[in-house]
């Protein structure tokens, strides 16, 4: 073999091993790197139910409103709680009346002192001390009547958004079960679900850049935890109690998605969150180069 | 990787967009080196080589 077969050869080879080094490099950025398309906005949802029965007389929410904490939501028809609360501050007025009788009555047999069985004495004493008790009841009474009458109006219970909305006036609302929701206007965070073979990348606190799929900006913000558990179907047990453990080819290993919560630093002007809104979650490497400039600018001209 | 290309709300992947210019990328590159190229051992695997470098380093740097 002549040394310029060698050269050539020799060439081509070294071109092959410069190709897998790239190769290594290309994989490392698009199969390792920490980035998920199946990214989802996320919110707190609160779930309000009255604390009282009754029908709703007065609405003033109205289906995806923004609430400010302590506005009023809806009222319900508050007249029989004003009636109990009447009827308790008469029964709290009399055990009041009954209370200072009695404390008179015992103040004067104990002047009496000497001219008296003392066993008088005690029993005004015991007297005073039932109504006394009759009087923290009424007064607790009177409380839970008041109370009661507050709860007749439902405010909100954070900032928010009133969301699926299906109240009008003359529903019965029944004490305990939620008949409106306002999603959290503070909470919002995005969940990405990461295959775990791309979890080594993901650091709790590093940065993250999020593109909406219906907004162009993008959304900075950072991890701030790794889900610490999901389902495991083989765990499901039949009637007999046993696992219902499903087949696999062992040559094909489907890597399952944990979800990582990422808070939110800085919503650019104009973007408008919604629970549920899709997004592209990348994890920002330590020192790591900018990338998709070809496919940022294509996408700035289209 | 965020910035996905959409063509009436059917989204390509990036890669897709970035073989597409590594073909245009390495049709030049061909052009202008086909003199070396055909003096290598295996011209084929050669230019195969070229090729991967070209898609890789598009994808990696730019």
């Amino acid at each position: 073999m002549s040394i310029v077969k060698l050269l050539k050869t020799a060439a081509t080879l070294g071109l092959g091993v410069l190709a897998l080094v790239f190769c290594l490099q290309l994989w490392r950025a698009y199969v390792l790197a920490p980035w998920t398309r199946d990214g989802r906005v996320s919110a707190q949802v609160i779930r309000i139910a009255p604390e009282v029965s009754g029908q709703i007389d007065q609405l003033w929410a109205s289906d995806n409103q923004w609430v400010a904490k302590g506005d009023p939501l809806y009222r319900i028809d508050a007249r029989a709680y004003r009636l109990t609360q009447q009827q308790r501050t008469a029964e709290f007025a009399e055990a009041r009346s009954v209370f200072e009788q009695r404390s008179a009555q015992f103040k004067r047999r104990v002047q009496l002192g000497g001219a008296i069985a003392r066993e008088e004495i005690d029993n005004a004493a015991r007297d005073l001390a039932v109504a006394q008790a009759r009087l923290d009841a009424a007064g607790s009474q009177l409380a839970q009547a008041q109370l009661d009458l507050d709860r007749t109006t439902i405010r909100a219970p954070v900032d928010g958004y009133v969301t699926q909305l299906r109240l009008q006036p003359g529903d019965y609302a029944q004490a305990g079960t939620t008949n409106l929701f306002v999603v959290d206007g503070h909470s919002f965070w995005i969940t990405g679900y990461f295959e775990e073979t791309k979890l080594p990348g993901v650091r709790i606190g590093a940065a993250v850049s999020i593109k909406l799929m219906g907004f162009d900006p993008l959304l900075q913000g950072h991890v701030a935890s790794l889900g610490r558990g999901i389902a495991d179907t083989n765990e499901l047990r039949n009637d007999s109690g046993l696992p219902q453990v499903s087949p696999t080819f062992s040559w094909i290993r489907l890597a399952q998605r944990v979800p990582v919560r990422i808070e939110l630093d800085k919503v650019p002007d104009g973007v408008e969150l919604a629970a549920g809104m899709t997004a592209s979650v990348e994890v920002t490497q330590p020192g790591g180069a900018p990338r998709w400039r070809l496919t940022q600018w294509l996408q700035a001209f289209m | 990787m965020l910035s996905e290309i959409s063509i009436a709300n059917l989204y390509f992947p990036p890669l897709l967009v970035y073989l597409g210019a590594s073909v245009l990328a390495y049709q030049l590159i061909e052009r202008l080196s086909r003199r070396w190229l055909d003096r290598a051992w295996h011209p084929a695997l050669a230019r195969f080589f070229v090729s991967l470098i070209v898609v890789s380093t598009l994808v990696v740097h730019c």
